[in-house]
């Protein structure tokens, strides 16, 4: 009787979070809510989610979607393959893993694109004031996202492989107390982590960009089957998602206030990385060319046991932003 | 509202509609020129980019540094594109690509310099040469990948430009139409509303015209009665100058004084006028002018073209200018001969009632101061008992009665003589002379006279009573004055004397002096006071024949040589020769 009572109290908070949509269910009329789980993080990149969820969007185009929070985007996309969810926001990495794994998944949009979002973040104290003191230090990384891509990148970039350094595997959510333990001399992650560290260590800390090295894109990634399966589903998705983009775009400020608040983070951060990321519902090529680049690394570094390269062309599920906003669809141009 | 009106009203909105819309035209046209410029400007930055993406991919093929120097030109010429694209371009769309596009050619850029850079080393490169070509391989799929972006955008800034145009244009379309569309609406309610102000003018104009054809007829109708008045003949008008000249004259007066309009115009009145009454008509005329009086009417006598007098009598009227002063003159002439002859003729009746008031006093007192005188002597005769003179004087008071008696019947007959006694109607002569002969058969068998009648006399028109008294007063006159005559004769007869029929009764009798020739038409004027009758005969032969429009005389030598009584009878028309 507890439990009941507490889970309808929590059906309850959940509900107070969103603002009254102009559609719900149990309205006369009205088809029912379409119920479906949406896997995402509580990174930046999923910003239009968050939106669109805290302005009821998906409630608007008929979705009642039960979100599936996670820390990282390859946890989201894990929880997609595990079928606990019906749509994940992902990093292009956790994706061509994946694929190349065999999944048969898709990308049906991206959502957030930025070559500012992935950083080496390294304790002044362990010895590095520049990229090139990295050599032999303890850096920790995400195996198998886009730190482990941006990594390996940003090393090559100053001519040091992988092996010129000692890689610790860590999760996002463990990189703070890692470094400020000093378990690890750098950590090679992205926001909001990534700020939260540099905060942290304050002057101690030094960070690297290169965003002439890398360019990240979250993706919302499905099966393949499902969106076959369930175009329309897709459309409200993505309906919902281009109207977060329109909020985003002409309301900033109230967007960061909604994303601080849904990812329990200081505004302060969010405002601060804010202008690292572009929010756009596309398909263009740069996930492709993202996704080859590093299925070549992958192949290369034996991170795969792949050797040739997909096409991932049939893993972008293009009819559905095609029938929503056509224009925003730039493959194939 | 009236058709003016709404004429007025719709020229003010159909300007103003047309001077907006034609304004909208015109901004609309410098915008599509704008807009095609910012066209023009996004194709450069496409075709800008597409050359630079050319470079790239030759420079990764071959590595020469004639390349990347080239395409550090096409990098500042994008950059000059760019600041001019943030210059002309205006729309927050169009801007926002703008600065997409700075910040990725800016990266791209940077990537490039480290390709090339990266590419440099590579030539040197020793162990690390792996890790060098993992680097390109790297930045060139991020300046791929930046080179997507770019082109995107590209596509997104000429979509953008591109609908801008297109835009442009349909409102430039819609606005050519709505200045079309208003020029239509405004022409056709100009055409409908011109036709209805045409109508009713139209209509207003027939109207005025019917109006003024009305007018005209009527001046025309007045103009006419007025003409018709003045060209009647009842009277003679003119119009006269101040000089005295004649201006204008009716067919009347021209009649009137013998002169044509043209001879009338070259003379004065005062030409024509009698000498004897110019001054008075001068007088007249200079009051006038002085502007004592304003007209004044006077008899007076022109002088006819063939010399005669024409009896005339004048009124005339000045008509006077704005200023008062004498303009013109109407003139009316009245021919007044008839009058002054009646004048004439009632002059002489008086002067014969006199004479004959005096005449017939005279003349009746006569027989009175004889009855008179007998009768006092009858008295004496009485007193002294001679009565046998008494019945002498009381006979010679019978015969002064009697004579009275017969004085009083003539005088009776000769007033009735005066008048008509009934309408005229023909008489036939031949039969009226024989009828009276017959009456005077005792007579003219006593005194032996010979009758010659001739025939074929002609019918008259008159009273025929009365003209059967001439014919019997003549031929009783004739027989009382024979004289001693030994073959007394008597003719009734006619003679022609040009136009003229006479007719006559002629005797071979005492005749008369030619002296006395008027004065035996008296009354009581007897030549012979020794003779019976009254003397009145002959007056009232006169009076009858006058009467009926004729007139009668007495034609002889002078005593011993007989005469013939004259005279003339309005005859038959179809008698007339």
């Amino acid at each position: 009787m507890r439990k009941t009572t507490l889970a309808l109290l929590l059906m309850a908070a959940l509900s107070g979070c969103q603002e009254s949509p102009s559609r719900s269910a149990g309205q006369p009329g009205t088809p029912p809510l379409q119920k479906i789980t949406v896997a995402y993080t509580v990174q930046p990149q999923g910003t239009l989610i968050h939106v669109a969820v805290a302005k009821g969007y998906f409630i608007e185009e008929g979705l009642d979607v039960q979100s599936s929070i996670h820390a990282f985007g390859k946890a989201a996309l894990q929880s997609l393959l595990d079928h606990k969810a019906d749509f994940a926001a992902v990093a292009e990495t956790p994706f061509m893993f994946n694929v190349l794994k065999g999944e048969k998944i898709c990308v049906i949009a991206n959502i957030e694109a930025s070559t500012m979002n992935n950083a080496i973040v390294a304790r002044k104290d362990a010895g590095v004031s520049a990229l090139g003191d990295l050599q032999g230090k303890r850096i920790g990384f995400t195996p198998g996202t886009t730190s482990d891509f941006f990594l390996d990148s940003i090393l090559t970039s100053i001519g040091l492989t992988r092996q010129a350094i000692q890689p610790v595997a860590l999760k996002p959510d463990e990189m703070l107390t890692a470094i400020v333990g000093k378990k690890v001399d750098a950590v090679c992650t992205w926001n909001f982590p990534l700020t939260q560290i540099k905060r942290r260590l304050g002057a101690d800390g030094v960070l690297f960009y290169d965003h002439e090295i890398y360019t990240e894109t979250f993706n919302i990634a499905s099966h393949q089957d499902f969106v076959q399966k369930n175009p329309e589903t897709v459309e409200r998705l993505l309906r919902a998602l281009l109207k977060a983009e329109n909020f985003v775009a002409q309301h900033s400020d109230e967007a960061q206030s909604i994303v601080s608040a849904s990812t329990k983070t200081d505004p302060d951060i969010v405002r601060e990385v804010w202008n690292a990321f572009a929010y756009q519902v596309v398909l263009d090529r740069r996930i492709i060319i993202m996704l080859e680049d590093e299925t070549r690394w992958a192949i290369k570094n034996r991170l795969t046991d792949q050797t040739a390269m997909p096409d991932y062309l049939t893993y972008i599920y293009l009819d559905g932003l095609r029938a929503v906003k056509p224009e925003a669809v730039k493959i194939g141009r | 509202m009236r058709i003016p009106t709404k004429l007025k009203s719709i020229s003010y909105i159909l300007v103003t509609a047309l001077i907006v819309l034609l304004s909208a035209v015109i901004w609309l046209l410098l915008i599509t020129r704008s807009a095609n410029s910012d066209l023009r400007l996004v194709d450069e930055i496409q075709i800008n980019f597409l050359e630079r993406t050319s470079l790239s991919d030759q420079y990764f093929l071959h590595h020469e540094k004639l390349t990347g120097i080239c395409w550090e030109e096409s990098k500042r010429h994008s950059d000059r594109l760019l600041r001019q694209a943030r210059l002309q371009l205006r729309d927050k769309e169009s801007l926002e690509n703008i600065e997409a596009l700075v910040r990725n050619i800016d990266d791209s850029a940077a990537i490039f310099k480290r390709i090339v850079a990266t590419s440099n080393a590579l030539k040197s490169a020793g162990g690390d040469r792996e890790i060098l070509e993992e680097l390109n391989k790297r930045l060139s799929s991020q300046l791929l990948l930046k080179a997507t972006v770019i082109r995107d955008t590209t596509f997104l800034l000429k979509d953008s430009a591109l609908k801008s145009v297109q835009q442009r244009y349909r409102q430039l379309t819609v606005s050519i139409l709505l200045l079309a569309a208003s020029l239509s609406i405004g022409i056709i309610l100009w055409n409908i509303l011109l036709k209805q102000q045409v109508k009713s003018k139209t209509i207003h104009l027939k109207n005025e015209i019917a109006e003024r054809l009305r007018a005209e007829e009527a001046l025309v109708a007045s103009e006419t009665h007025f003409r018709n008045y003045y060209e009647l003949g009842l009277i003679g008008m003119a119009i006269t100058s101040r000089d005295k000249g004649w201006v204008q004259c009716n067919d009347f007066l021209c009649s009137m004084v013998g002169y044509s309009r043209e001879e009338l115009f070259n003379r004065s009145w005062a030409e024509m006028t009698h000498p004897d009454d110019l001054a008075a008509d001068e007088e007249k005329f200079q009051k006038v002018l002085r502007g004592e009086i304003d007209g004044y009417t006077l008899d007076k006598r022109f002088i006819h073209k063939n010399g005669q007098i024409v009896q005339t009598a004048l009124s005339v009227k000045c008509v006077r200018g704005l200023d008062g002063a004498p303009d013109h003159f109407v003139v009316m002439v009245q021919d007044i001969a008839e009058r002054k002859r009646y004048e004439q003729e009632l002059q002489a009746k008086n002067t014969e009632l006199d004479r004959f008031a005096y005449t017939v006093s005279h003349d009746l007192k006569s027989p009175l101061i004889t009855i008179q005188a007998y009768a006092g002597m009858i008295k004496k005769d009485l007193e002294a008992g001679t009565y046998e003179r008494a019945q002498d004087d009381m006979k010679r008071i019978e015969r002064a009665a009697d004579k009275m008696t017969s004085l009083l019947k003539d005088l009776l007959e000769l007033s009735r003589a005066g008048r008509m006694m009934g309408e005229p109607s023909p008489v036939d002569m031949n039969r009226l002379v024989k009828n009276t002969l017959q009456q005077l058969a005792g007579p003219i068998a006593g005194s032996h006279v010979e009758m010659v009648l001739q025939p074929d006399l002609p019918s008259v028109l008159g009273d025929e009573k009365r003209i059967a008294q001439v014919v019997q007063n003549l031929v009783e006159n004739a027989i009382k004055y024979m004289g001693d005559q030994a073959a007394p004769r008597i003719e009734i007869g006619r003679r022609q004397e040009g136009k003229e029929c006479v007719f006559f009764v002629s005797d071979n009798g005492k005749g008369i002096d030619p002296n006395h020739h008027e004065k035996v038409f008296g009354l009581f004027n007897k030549l012979d006071a020794e003779s019976a009758g009254t003397g009145i005969g002959l007056a009232l032969v006169k009076r009858i024949i006058e009467v009926h429009g004729g007139r009668v005389w007495v034609e002889s030598e002078g005593e011993g040589t007989g005469c013939c009584f004259c005279f003339e009878l309005p005859l038959v028309v179809a008698e007339v020769p």
